[in-house]
């Protein structure tokens, strides 16, 4: 006799989705406990919505015409190889934005560095306090109302979700 | 050079090592071989078919024209599927989000690929036609990066460590954005009938 299954690990074998479905420890689990129930069967409507609503492929002529027109692109795009750009690693495609937001950090700074030094009178520096919290990449723009910061990384999670955020990393934690 | 029947029997692994050469029937076969799934992931990130022809085009003319830069840690499917949804998420920034009109009518696909069968159930387009407008409303809320997870995970198939390689985050955010992406969309099936 196995080990029963507890609501922590019934949750992250419906998160898993149909492709890595539950065994037979996951529906007994189910079968005592309405609230993973309840979880379990919303998860499977969505699982059955998805897939009845699985957009269809081209095939026959229809693909035949989408591989002729990739084909003469590329030909073009053999003589002019400069108009692709790659999509890169996201690191590498927001340190454009990252740079671009030091430069403005460091440019403040000097400004008001040699502000600083100046005797004439001065009105108040406008204050804000932007959290940015672990991992997070944020671009702190000038906007009408004072500082504001734009998050490039992933947005804020709800608070109710942080709860589940948590154990699912403890599971992988304890699973690695 | 493949003729047609060898390209067809063969791995993508080859596939791509003569497509780096120049052979055009290795960089058909790998395009016909992966175009369905390129697809289905586009439209799903898109919501608009002829978008998602459009981000499906630049992206495998991205990936054939950067192969030498496919390294082989993943399978070409995956890899493929990242540019893929590059691209989408580009154009999607580009365009606004627009209703989806479906360009076939019900039980007819796109190019001859026809969908379920309705025969047996009259309702079953109505409903499929429900399902898709209140999924596509529930991905176009979600923040690009979480619908990008989504769908690569159950569309694509590919697996968490798949997705967490792909987008270059830790696994256990690709397992958060999940949950997150399930909960939501779960949402936007409420009071949707016929599940």
């Amino acid at each position: 006799m196995g080990v029963a299954m507890n609501c922590r690990v019934a949750a992250e074998s419906l998160l898993a989705g149909p492709h890595e479905g539950p065994g037979s420890a996951l529906a007994d689990h189910l079968a005592g406990c309405p609230a993973c129930a309840s979880l379990a069967e919303r998860s499977a409507r969505l699982d059955r919505a998805w897939a009845l609503t699985r957009p269809h492929e081209l095939t026959g002529p229809a693909l035949d015409a989408a591989w002729a027109r990739l084909d003469a692109a590329l030909d073009s795009a053999a003589r002019r190889p400069e108009v692709l750009a790659f999509p890169g690693p996201r690191l590498a495609r927001t340190m454009p934005i990252l740079a671009r937001a030091a430069a403005v950090l460091v440019a403040g700074a000097i400004g008001l560095g040699a502000w600083n030094r100046s005797p004439i009178d001065r009105p108040a520096l406008a204050e804000s306090v932007i959290e940015i919290g672990v991992g997070e990449t944020v671009l702190i723009r000038q906007a009408a109302e004072g500082p504001a910061a734009e998050r490039l990384a992933m947005a804020d999670i709800p608070d109710s979700v942080g709860l589940a955020v948590d154990v699912l990393n403890v599971i992988e934690t304890l699973a690695n | 050079m493949l003729d047609d029947a060898t390209a067809v029997s063969a791995p993508d692994e080859q596939l791509v090592a003569l497509a780096r050469l120049g052979d055009r029937a290795a960089r058909e076969e790998l395009c016909r071989r992966h175009w369905g799934v390129a697809q289905r992931v586009a439209r799903r990130l898109l919501g608009d078919e002829q978008d998602a022809l459009d981000a499906v085009q630049d992206g495998f003319l991205k990936a054939i024209v950067h192969l030498d830069s496919f390294d082989g840690r993943s399978g070409f499917s995956t890899w493929l599927v990242r540019i893929v949804t590059n691209a989408a998420l580009d154009l999607g920034r580009k365009r606004k989000r627009r209703p989806s009109v479906p360009l076939v009518g019900p039980g007819e696909g796109r190019g001859g690929a026809p969908e379920p069968s309705v025969d047996d159930d009259p309702t079953l387009g109505l409903r499929r036609a429900d399902l898709r407008r209140a999924l596509d409303a529930g991905l176009a809320r979600l923040k690009p990066a979480i619908r990008a997870t989504f769908v690569m995970h159950a569309e694509a198939g590919m697996s968490y460590q798949e997705v967490a390689d792909a987008l270059g985050i830790p696994i256990g955010t690709v397992m958060s954005r999940l949950h997150f992406a399930r909960g939501k969309l779960q949402e936007h099936l409420n009071g949707v009938e016929g599940l």
